[in-house]
Order: C-alpha cells, then structure tokens, then sequence
C-alpha cells in the first residue's frame, strides 16, 4: 500500500471507530420488554407444537412407509402385475455400445441403477406436492 | 478486549441459566450489556435510527424466543450478533430502497458548519458524513462487514462466525468494500471540486 492509499485508509480509520458508537433510544428497555410481555413470548419451556415438525414427519412416516412396503413385496402375489413389472425391471441390464467405448466393453451397469431415476423422480413429486399444500396452508 | 469478553461470557451464561430457569427479569441485564451493540450493528446496515431501533428489538425478541435452542457453543455475545445481523440483512432486503446517486451528498461544506461551530469542526463533520454516505452506497452485507470490523473491533475468524461466511472470503469482504467507499469518498470530493471550480 503507498501513502497515497494510507492517506485514503485513513479517513475511513479516523470515522469508523468505536468512539463514534451511538446509545439506543431512551426507553428501548423497557419497550422491548413490554413488547415481549404483551406478545407473550415465551422462552422457557417452550410449548411442543406439532406444526414445526409435521413436514419431517409426514416424510418419515412416507419413508417408513415405503421401506416397508419394499421389504414385503417380495412376499406377496408374485403372479400380481406390480411384481411381474418391477421383476422385468431388475432384470434390466444397460451395455454400453463396442464400438463406442472400446475400453468399457466388459462394464455392466447393474440393473438395480433403473431404480435410481424412479426414486428421484417419486421422492421429486413427493416434495413437490408436500410444499404445495404446505404453502397452502400458511398463507 | 479478551479479558473483557471473558468476563462478558461468564456473565452472559449466568444470566441465561437464570432466564431457563424461570427469572425472566434476567433478561433486562442481558438487553442492557448488549443493545447499544446490537443497535449499532442495525444502524450501519439499516442506514437510519428508526429501522435500527425496530431491528435491534426484533433481534432481540428472536434471541428471547430462541434461549432454549442456545447450545452455547460460541458466546452469546456472537450467536447474538448472528441474529441481528441476519434481520438487519433480511430488513433491508424487504425494503429495498432506491440507491443513492452521488449528487445527494451535498457539495457544499458550509451546509455542515452549524450555529457554533468553526471550519474545522465543519470539516470534521463533512468527512463524517462523506463517509456515512459511502457507507450507504455500498452492500447491506458489506456495511455489515465493515460495522462489525471497525465499530465492534471483531477480528475477521469472529466477523466469520456471525456471518457464517468463510474467514477469506471476509477478508475479501473486507478488503473491497473499502475500496470501493474509498472510491465513492473520491469521486464526491472530485464532483464538489468541479462544483466549486464553476462558481470561482
């Protein structure tokens, strides 16, 4: 930095220095206080509101839910339609052309990754129609 | 300063140990050690008295609501300077105002030389205000910044707590939000000396 530099510094030294530190209004105390009585904050002990956590838990219990219902299907009908679908699927394998990737021709992507869009995609809608009727709500 | 934020520690947990426990009364002394602090913090960002006293009781209010959630990890001191900041930040963003042109610094000096004062006083004033002026020409988040550094003397790792942005990125912040008032301060003092120069 050169003099010329220190000497504009200097100015911004000279004003902006605790001294120059302003007192709040007068009776900021007590209005605070007041407000704080009036609104009936309530600090302590906090009441448990089923409002600030209803979001993670409709998800947890959604989540929950699916998991559930992933660990079962395997038990269930398997002449049923959802599980001959859901049983093609994992079937699927994707190769990736010869002739395009000379060096991954043995590489194999393994048929659960279908799964992967699906799930985006569900969990996508999921929140989707969560924060639309949440949003709702509020206003 | 350590020591006396030290000092200012202990105490602060005393008094909030006391608010969980029911006294809520030791509210009043948590209010009165920090409210010049966090008014003044809400008056460099806000810009004028009016929207630093409704911040300042806002942060307040907020820091009341949310005592049970202090993990006091950091002090309280810091976790309240987070709160103010961050309304103060949010106020002005709602009220976003229209930016200051540099004509509406005036360019006179005699406009600051009041019933008693003298030329130098007069001068004193100006530069007062010249830099208030580049103050509010600059960013919310860097006049924080700036507020912080050199109203509240916090080193940038504290500036970096509050803010919640990286220690480098404060020094950055930092580093061109003074450039740029030095700037503004410059191109005031280079419009007035035209001004002048005209009337000569």
């Amino acid at each position: 930095m050169n003099n010329s530099d220190k000497l504009k510094e200097d100015i911004l030294y000279q004003f902006l220095n605790p001294e120059k530190i302003e007192k709040t209004p007068q009776g900021f105390t007590e209005k605070l206080l007041n407000r704080i009585q009036f609104e009936n904050v309530s600090s302590v002990g906090t009441k448990w509101d089923y409002k600030n956590i209803k979001v993670p838990l409709i998800s947890g219990l959604v989540i929950v839910t699916l998991i559930i219902s992933a660990l079962l299907l395997p038990s269930t009908d398997k002449n049923s339609i959802l599980f001959s679908e859901l049983n093609s699927l994992k079937n699927i394998s994707i190769a990736f052309p010869d002739n395009i990737f000379k060096n991954l021709t043995s590489f194999v992507v393994p048929g659960w990754t279908i799964y992967i869009p699906i799930g985006i995609f569900v969990l996508a809608a999921f929140d989707k129609a969560l924060s639309t009727f949440f949003n709702r709500e509020r206003n | 300063m350590r020591q006396r934020e030290s000092m200012d520690y202990k105490g602060d947990i005393f008094y909030i140990e006391k608010i969980l426990s029911g006294e809520q009364n030791a509210f009043t002394c948590l209010v009165n050690r920090h409210k010049d602090h966090v008014y003044n913090l809400a008056l460099r960002i806000c810009g004028n008295s009016e929207d630093a006293e409704e911040v300042a009781q806002d942060a307040f209010v907020k820091a009341y609501r949310s005592l049970p959630q202090f993990k006091m990890k950091s002090s309280f001191a810091t976790w309240l300077y987070r709160i103010a900041y961050n309304t103060s930040i949010s106020h002005v963003r709602q009220r976003k105002k229209v930016p200051l042109s540099l004509d509406d610094f005036p360019a006179d000096m005699a406009d600051f030389v009041g019933i008693n004062s003298n030329e130098e006083d007069a001068e004193e004033e100006y530069n007062s205000a010249l830099v208030n002026f580049a103050l509010q020409k600059i960013s919310e988040e860097e006049r924080g910044i700036i507020g912080l550094y050199y109203f509240e003397e916090l080193n940038t790792e504290e500036i970096a707590l509050i803010t919640r942005i990286s220690k480098s990125n404060v020094k950055v912040k930092l580093f061109r939000a003074r450039q740029k008032m030095i700037e503004i301060i410059e191109k005031v003092k280079k419009k007035n000396l035209l001004y002048h120069e005209q009337f000569r």
